[in-house]
């Protein structure tokens, strides 16, 4: 492989370490916006809605790894 | 000009995991409830399936790839993933009004120790995954 090729690699690497982030950041941005209006509103428990969306989350990405991992 | 590269990935990386600290609070818990506590857990699951995934879809190992993947880590994550997922699952159940397997209705240690237990289970999926080496 050639410098240009490392430099693809290379840019690759960062963009897909971008979308990692960015997928995180969301999950996290989500949850916290949750418990801060759940403890804003009486500290109540998260509703069924809130707690549905965050399992429908988790449940899309233990499909994917499903997947990845041959099962 | 590989390894400035290479190191370049490394860096932003890292930045990544600073992010991600830093915006669960640095570790400070958020939650003031058992149920509010074992929604930031999953919380906390479900952002690390994330960098779970992201491992996933690198390269197989070994191509020559300096950042790769191997199959057999692969499957044992995903099998972590559902050790903790079903633990998960059972506390958020038990904090939000479920009984215990008896049909018994848990009392208030029971309710604090399921949430305890998500975090606990929450956390050790998270060092699993932010170990991975796109991390």
């Amino acid at each position: 492989m050639n410098w240009l090729d490392y430099l693809d690699m290379a840019m690759k690497a960062i963009a897909a370490l971008q979308a990692v982030d960015s997928g995180v950041a969301a999950v996290i941005s989500q949850v916290n916006q949750t418990i801060a209006a759940a403890r804003a509103d009486g500290n109540r428990a998260p509703t069924q809605a809130e707690r549905d969306a965050l399992d429908a989350v988790i449940n899309t990405q233990m499909a994917k790894l499903d997947a990845a991992a041959g099962g | 000009m590989k390894k400035f590269l290479i190191a370049s990935a490394l860096a932003l990386s890292l930045g990544g995991c600073a992010t991600y600290q830093a915006l669960f609070g640095g570790g400070t818990s958020l939650c003031s409830n058992a149920s509010q506590c074992v929604y930031q857990a999953k919380g906390v699951f479900a952002s690390s399936l994330v960098l779970a995934n992201a491992y996933a879809a690198l390269p197989t190992c070994p191509q020559g790839a300096p950042v790769c993947k191997d199959v057999a880590t692969v499957k044992a994550i995903d099998s972590q993933a559902h050790s903790a997922k079903s633990g998960l699952d059972l506390a958020d159940a038990l904090v939000n009004g479920g009984l215990l397997p008896n049909g018994a209705t848990p009392t208030a240690a029971q309710i604090s120790e399921a949430a305890t237990q998500a975090a606990a289970l929450a956390q050790g999926f998270q060092t699993a995954t932010t170990s991975l080496p796109h991390n």
